[in-house]
């Protein structure tokens, strides 16, 4: 049976909010009257979910809040909010708690509110159980000369990756940010042959530029083939352009002091720093960067 | 003297004395370049006020930044360099200054851990 372990330093409000999560009988309650006694008490048993008041002596229920997600980040804390008290939810609520009840509705909202988190962590845990199963997938994007998609795609393999288990919370920044330069080089060097020259020029000739190619043959049919590639230790991310390709090894260092001022020409530079692999195809225009598990990861686990 | 000269939805640009402070807003997630021209515009036309010489670029907003930021202050860089000034970060995050340390950017650029240290490096005085 889910615990519900509510925190309040008045014990009228306990009692009030214990009344309440009594009408369920699917729910067991425990109680804290401090955020110093909810963390003692986390110790011990492990909440489905934690109902905070927002203002406490001691420790307030924000500081509850950052405590809980750093060392229980699967615990969800919903807050009761008073008058006054808005500024600090809007914090908690960033801090990463996951939703709030006025205590002037406590009646009407408290217990759909616990219901409610308690099924979305529910399908939360048991999508991450399942990607804990995973050993391989692969997908394919064949994507136009269009900037917005980037954003898009990234935001998607990063949760991939993530719940995939191939990365870890900084591994997975470091993945997108070489990801997003490899899809900016296809795109733009690739397929629509824009050189660094032009790109050291005033950004909004660039732009309209980057505007004629898009929509000009023979930039405009191009397309970019992604593939991403889970599986066993490693994440592997191929970025296909269909331009004329271009030699590696002839690019100018960005790091020597001679290039140091040079605008652009550091996304092969930032590729190489965040990925374990990064290699070209003969003609230059397929990039693949392979990022190993930090740790052996469930899927390599699986697979062996 | 402290003054807000400006907040869009991507940059934040604060003066302070003779300095310019440029807060980048956006990650590589939420942004294209073409939504960016018409704010680096903006970020352009105070850093050529003429008597603003330093830039410091605040990166607390971002938790990380690829290219395009770097390209960004590469351009901030030179126009406060040909004014005879310099640019200097803060607030970076980890990952934000492994990005800097591989493109070198970290011997040419001060970078501090709070906005008034990097003040204080050009010779401004906090507010």
């Amino acid at each position: 049976m889910p615990t519900v372990l509510v925190v309040d330093d008045a014990a009228v409000d306990r009692k009030l909010v214990g009344g309440l999560l009594s009408k369920a009988e699917d729910l067991r309650v425990e109680y804290a009257a401090s955020g110093a006694e909810a963390l003692k008490i986390m110790e011990a048993i492990w909440p489905a979910i934690v109902v905070t008041d927002l203002i406490m002596p001691g420790m307030s229920g924000l500081e509850l809040v950052q405590q809980i997600v750093e060392r229980y980040p699967r615990v969800p804390v919903v807050l009761m909010t008073g008058k006054g008290t808005e500024e600090t939810a809007v914090q908690a609520l960033k801090a990463g708690a996951a939703s709030y009840v006025p205590k002037t509705a406590l009646h009407t909202y408290l217990l759909d509110t616990i219901r409610d988190v308690l099924d979305v962590v529910r399908s939360r845990h048991s999508h991450e159980r399942l990607m804990d199963c995973l050993t391989r997938s692969e997908f394919q994007f064949r994507l136009d000369n269009d900037a917005e998609m980037i954003p898009s795609l990234i935001g998607y393999v990063q949760s991939l990756v993530t719940s995939s288990g191939v990365c870890d919370e900084s591994s997975v920044i470091r993945v997108s940010i070489a990801l997003e330069e490899a899809l900016r080089n296809g795109m733009f060097h690739g397929n629509l042959e824009l050189t660094s020259d032009q790109r050291e020029g005033d950004p909004e000739d660039y732009q309209k530029l980057v505007a004629d190619r898009v929509s000009r043959e023979p930039y405009a049919s191009r397309r970019l083939q992604v593939t991403v590639r889970i599986g066993d230790d490693r994440g592997t991310f191929i970025v296909r352009d269909q331009g004329p390709g271009f030699d590696p090894n002839k690019l100018p260092d960005p790091t020597d002091p001679a290039n140091l001022e040079k605008v652009s020409g550091r996304g092969l530079l930032l590729m190489r720093t965040f990925m374990d692999e990064v290699s070209f195809n003969s003609t230059g225009n397929q990039v693949t960067m392979v990022k190993k598990c930090p740790a052996p990861c469930p899927a390599g686990e699986v697979a062996s | 003297m402290s003054s807000a000269p400006g907040s869009g939805k991507f940059v934040r640009i604060d003066k302070q004395g003779e300095a310019v402070v440029v807060a980048p807003l956006f990650t590589f997630a939420s942004f294209t370049e073409a939504d960016l021209v018409a704010e680096w515009q903006a970020v352009q036309h105070q850093i050529d006020a003429p008597e603003v010489k330093y830039v410091i670029v605040d990166l607390g907003e971002i938790p990380y930044f690829g290219s395009t930021v770097l390209e960004w202050m590469v351009q901030m860089w030179k126009r406060a360099k040909a004014k005879g000034g310099s640019l200097a970060t803060c607030n970076c995050s980890k990952i934000g200054r492994e990005v800097l340390h591989a493109a070198r950017f970290d011997t040419l650029w001060g970078v501090f851990d709070s906005r008034d240290e990097a003040l204080k490096s050009v010779g401004q005085t906090p507010a």
